[in-house]
């Protein structure tokens, strides 16, 4: 399959609000269910091993007009939960059978609660995770939370289950964490090659396709970026931090690039490289969900750093991994993990020589010409004077 | 009305034993007693007075300085050094306070903590502010996670979290640091001391349940929580203090008085008010005049169960001594679901007779704001009683618009009328 064509079907999956092929798998088998979940992190294993196809919902972006969802919100908390209530006032998520709120901040721990409200026949929950990394404390903790996650589906799907099953999804879910990390590296390598902006999208399509697609969607991808000849450019590598949760609109990441910089790593749609390393198939499946979870997972703001020394150095790792020049912090407006983190991560940047700048954006924002002023001086200042 | 600010003896008490209190936290290097910063929701004061330390907590500081018209300069220096404009003022408060020579409000020096004790309750900047803060002092931080009750509920596993983390993290750190060795019994009678003073509490509280009640519960309510959120919980003089308050209410009762303000008794009860969110701290005597010059007091609201929510019948419970702490921690307000707290709202509504609902929402405070025009329009929905929404800050000044908010009041006050009119000829 040529890149085109790959691109132009994450495309359509991207533009579409409707959610219509999360719709149409279901509507294929009348035992069919679809679990939605926001940012960052839930285990999509357990919910694939009750049957269920996990649906990432990332709120509207700058494509739908919020009307509802303003009248929720006051104007100083971030745009993704009011375009996350638009979407479900508007019936475009009536057809998911339940959604998980992940512990990431207090407005979508909150907005669990308003969901409750909102739609009192669904299955709702919000997923707590531990901010402990001791395996006795945390850890048993967080299996006991991911076994009544996993009775709550059973009770949903109205079937047990088994660890068989979860080991199952873990191994094909471990198989899409390795094409991913394949992707990144492959960006990383050659960016001129797989552009972030087509990486995006087709990180963007995991979320609403079913994983065997998106594994093999990834498998052409990977083969078709190789073929392809593209040139090279002089542009500068830079690593994107702090848009963990609310997703910048496309044009954003297409600005930076165009700007001068090549995105060389990022945590845009951190959910599907969350666990670092593939898991055992053979094991007690949530103990080895947890034990990843504890000791194997990504660093963003949403977690905490137990020891302070080991502030940024996630994102300092990510730098020399990835021959990065410097930081762009794009977080978007109101973020309190992602701009309570900053001054700590800029601090770290700085005591290590890492260039780097800053700004804050919406899902929703529509002039790029001063980002693409920002980040075309940062490119410029780091091919002179760096 | 008199002109000048009049205070209850249970008042002047407070004041020495807050003034007491930053009296022996800028003193540690004669009196050598070791501090733990620590926060309001999940406050652990009578565990941290089993290690002989002393109770520090950043948010009171930033109110204090937010009432002393001192914050606003502290956050506009943090944000100078690259703090976002749109996160906590009380973090920026904070951070700020650091930077101008951590001075108290008795004017000396505040030593720099022993122990951050991150009770993160009810509250994702408690997380990364203490990080902050551990990013500037580089001392020993241990956290006790406090799981949300996202089902609106307490787990036999939330609880058992907490209780595991209070025996191998929380207090192994405390032992370590203080050089005091752990002893239950000591907590035991800290927390019988707790629920003692607790009781009176939540006697106090109820006291707005008199039609013309005597008490104001959101502008005198935070006065009345002072020592119970702060330092001072499970010590005798907690205890003593809330037999005095309670006296005191006891005796407007009896004398038929309203609630006390800044200028003297109120004269008449025009509206009662259930109030969500915390007031705001910079204009907190103007914010509470425009309440108290319309004749509108506040017979319950909800701030006042954001370091512990005992008018449900919880109280800390010697017998069961780290669970108690436990469940304490997982009880408070804003670590309750958004339904639990729209159920909490509506019954304060009914149980106090109030003529509807305020909500005060604090832009720096999403734990308590995101998701308030919900839980108005629920309340409104299910109680019939008209509600209102006003936007300031906690500590900002820049958020305080005084006529807005005086436009917005007196609005809802016709509104009030309004509805009691129709239901007149009704």
């Amino acid at each position: 399959m040529a890149i085109k064509d790959i691109i132009e079907r994450c495309t359509e999956l991207f533009d579409d609000l409707e959610f219509n092929a999360a719709k149409n798998w279901k509507a294929a088998d009348p035992d069919r269910k679809v679990m939605a979940y926001m940012p960052v992190y839930v285990p999509e294993e357990i919910i694939h091993a009750a049957g269920m196809m996990p649906l990432g919902i990332v709120g509207g972006g700058d494509q739908m007009e919020v009307i509802h969802g303003d009248a929720y919100y006051q104007s100083y908390i971030c745009r993704i939960p009011r375009s996350t209530i638009e979407l479900g006032v508007t019936g475009k998520l009536d057809f998911i059978d339940g959604m998980l709120f992940p512990s990431i901040c207090d407005v979508i721990r909150n907005l669990s609660g308003m969901w409750k409200m909102i739609h009192p026949d669904k299955f709702v929950s919000y997923f707590d995770v531990p901010q402990n990394f001791v395996d006795g404390i945390g850890g048993e903790y967080y299996v006991r939370e991911l076994e009544h996650l996993r009775d709550g589906f059973a009770e949903l799907t109205g079937k047990p289950i088994s660890n068989d099953a979860i080991n199952r999804s873990i191994a094909i879910y471990n198989e899409r964490r390795r094409l991913v990390r394949e992707i990144y590296e492959f960006r990383s390598e050659t960016p001129w090659k797989a552009p972030a902006s087509e990486v995006y999208l087709l990180m963007r399509a995991g979320l609403v396709i079913p994983v065997e697609e998106h594994i093999a969607m990834m498998k052409d991808y990977l083969a078709a970026a190789n073929e392809e000849q593209r040139p090279l450019r002089d542009s500068c590598r830079v690593v994107i931090n702090g848009s963990f949760c609310e997703q910048p609109p496309l044009n954003l990441i297409k600005t930076i690039e165009m700007s001068g910089c090549y995105i060389v790593d990022d945590d845009y749609l951190l959910g599907n490289r969350w666990l670092l390393e593939d898991l055992a198939t053979d094991g007690n499946a949530l103990q080895v969900l947890a034990d990843a979870f504890l000791h194997h997972s990504a660093d963003t703001a949403a977690k905490y750093c137990t020891r302070k020394e080991d502030v940024g150095q996630f994102l300092l790792q990510s730098v020399k991994q990835h021959k990065a020049e410097g930081v762009i912090f794009a977080a978007p407006s109101f973020c309190d993990p992602a701009l309570l983190e900053r001054p700590m991560l800029t601090d770290r940047m700085t005591e290590h020589d890492v260039p780097h700048i800053s700004f804050k954006y919406a899902e929703n924002s529509g002039q790029m010409q001063p980002i693409r002023e920002q980040t075309g001086t940062f490119a410029d200042t780091l091919k002179l004077w760096s | 009305m008199n002109t000048e600010v009049i205070k209850e003896s249970s008042m002047l008490m407070q004041k020495e034993m807050i003034a007491r209190n930053y009296d022996a936290l800028t003193s540690t290097q004669e009196n050598g007693r070791k501090v733990a910063s620590t926060f309001v929701p999940g406050n652990l004061n009578e565990l941290i007075m089993c290690f002989d330390m002393l109770n520090n907590l950043p948010e009171i500081n930033a109110i204090q300085n937010g009432m002393r018209k001192k914050s606003g300069a502290m956050i506009m220096d943090a944000e100078r050094h690259g703090h976002s404009e749109d996160v906590c003022t009380y973090v920026k408060a904070d951070i700020g306070q650091m930077s101008k020579g951590n001075i108290a409000p008795n004017g000396k020096p505040m030593p720099p903590p022993d122990l951050l004790l991150l009770s993160y309750t009810g509250c994702f900047t408690f997380m990364k502010w203490f990080e902050l803060l551990r990013h500037e002092y580089g001392c020993e931080t241990v956290m006790l996670q406090v799981p949300y009750t996202g089902d609106g509920i307490i787990t036999d596993n939330m609880r058992d979290y907490v209780v595991k983390q209070l025996k191998e993290e929380v207090i192994p750190a405390m032992e370590r640091i203080s050089g005091v060795k752990f002893d239950i019994d000591r907590l035991r009678e800290n927390l019988r001391r707790s629920a003692a003073a607790e009781d009176n509490l939540v006697w106090v509280l109820e006291s707005a349940k008199n039609v013309r009640s005597p008490i104001d519960a959101y502008f005198g309510g935070v006065y009345y929580i002072g020592p119970i959120f702060t330092a001072f919980r499970g010590t005798q003089e907690a205890v003593d203090y809330y037999r005095v308050l309670r006296g005191e209410i006891e005796q407007r009762i009896e004398q038929n008085l309203g609630p006390i303000t800044p200028e003297g008794d109120m004269p008449e009860e025009k509206y009662r008010l259930v109030v969500e969110g915390p007031p705001n701290w910079t204009h907190f005597r103007e914010f509470w005049k425009m309440f108290y010059e319309e004749g509108a007091v506040v017979v319950s609201s909800t701030y006042t169960k954001v370091g512990g929510v005992y008018d449900l019948g919880f109280r800390h419970d010697p017998e069961r001594p780290l669970e108690s702490l436990a469940e304490y921690c997982l009880g408070c307000y804003t670590n309750r679901n958004l339904p639990n707290r729209v159920e909490m709202l509506t019954d304060y509504i009914e149980d106090f007779q109030a003529d509807g609902l305020l909500i005060n929402s604090i832009k720096s405070c999403n734990s308590f704001s995101a998701g308030q025009l919900m839980m108005m329009q629920e309340v409104e929905k299910r109680t019939g009683k008209p509600a209102a929404f006003i936007e300031t800050d906690l500590v900002d000044p820049r958020y305080f618009s005084a006529a807005n908010v005086k436009n917005r009041l007196e609005s809802y006050f016709q509104m009030i009328e309004q509805k009691r009119s129709q239901s007149s000829a009704a």
